[in-house]
């Protein structure tokens, strides 16, 4: 359950991460999602409302945080959706993903949709999936934040960066 | 799973994860050669030839000069400036002059024999694709040779083949 648990949690490091960003900068996700700065700061909201217990359920096991990995596996399913829909239609400006500027393309994608799936198995199995207690869970939080820092930059490092 | 197994996958996890990163840098980056590539074959020319031979008023000054033009944030342009203030001494007869569209590190204007000046205008008029770079400009303010700065060790070598290089293509008109 180790194996599982880390993806998850970096997935919801991801999420505290894009929240905060697109708090800060709500510009970026308005123009990304075609949205108006109201909306982008009601998802950058979202994002750290399921981001945070997220983290806190993987980390802690508390049975009644559940929800908030769901939401997880939704938020991501629907970031995929999204994205996918874009890239269909040709679209290759800014994802959104963060404030990389990154064109949407297969890399945001496929990352979207592994989180998502991930969550989705850490979902079902929870409590199980959440991180055993003591040193480990330091080293595998560790793992998480690295992970998550991997998955930061990947899809600008595979779609490229807006032009 | 004990907890070494599981850290030696989640590892193997990472580093598959940062080489498809890589993969894809490598594969934009290849993307961006083959541009430039296709570009410089549009133009049908060196980037640097729209520069050379042009003259500039501005630049004119007593014999030729060495102009190294620099740009702000590039890393580069401060590891250049203890070689080229070394460079008067070994050719008297020539100006050195440092342009830069921005204001200058004070490390540059206290230079001795080097004259600096900051002149957006100019440096947008000369069009050059990289810098730093190395000009040789005539005393009338033609630029005679162009190429960009290649490592500041090199720095030396460098203008002694772009006087010459100018030299002979002096020489050939």
């Amino acid at each position: 359950m180790m194996l599982l648990a880390v993806p998850v949690l970096a997935a919801a490091f991801l999420l505290v991460e894009a929240g905060l960003e697109h708090l800060r900068t709500p510009k970026y996700l308005a123009r990304a999602a075609g949205t108006g700065l109201t909306t982008a700061r009601a998802i950058a909201v979202a994002e750290l409302l399921i981001g945070a217990p997220s983290a806190a359920a993987v980390i802690f096991g508390v049975a009644e945080l559940r929800w908030a990995l769901a939401a997880q596996t939704v938020i991501y399913l629907a970031f995929a959706a999204h994205l996918w829909w874009r890239h269909h239609q040709g679209d290759q400006s800014d994802c959104g993903c963060n404030r990389m500027g990154t064109q949407v393309g297969p890399g945001g994608i496929a990352r979207a949709v592994v989180l998502s799936i991930a969550t989705l198995v850490a979902t079902a199995l929870y409590p199980a999936a959440a991180l055993p207690g003591g040193g480990t869970a330091v080293l595998l939080v560790a793992c998480a934040l690295v992970l998550a820092f991997l998955l930061y930059t990947l899809p600008a490092a595979i779609d490229g960066r807006v032009a | 799973m004990s907890v070494q197994s599981a850290m030696l996958t989640l590892a193997w996890g990472c580093l598959a994860v940062l080489t498809l990163a890589m993969a894809g840098m490598l594969r934009q980056l290849r993307e961006l050669q083959a541009e430039v590539i296709a570009l410089r074959a549009d133009q049908g020319m060196q980037p640097w030839r729209a520069t050379v031979g042009r003259q500039m008023p501005q630049l004119a000054g007593a014999g030729p000069a060495v102009l190294l033009v620099l740009d702000p944030g590039c890393g580069l342009c401060d590891d250049v400036q203890e070689p080229f203030t070394r460079l008067p001494a070994e050719y008297p007869g020539v100006r050195f002059e440092v342009l830069s569209p921005s204001r200058l590190r004070p490390h540059w204007a206290d230079a001795p024999n080097i004259r600096s000046r900051v002149d957006a205008a100019l440096v947008a008029e000369l069009d050059l694709p990289w810098a730093p770079a190395l000009l040789h400009v005539d005393s009338d303010g033609t630029v005679l040779a162009a190429q960009p700065v290649v490592a500041a060790q090199q720095l030396s070598e460098q203008v002694a083949g772009l006087l010459n290089t100018a030299m002979v293509q002096q020489g050939a008109r």
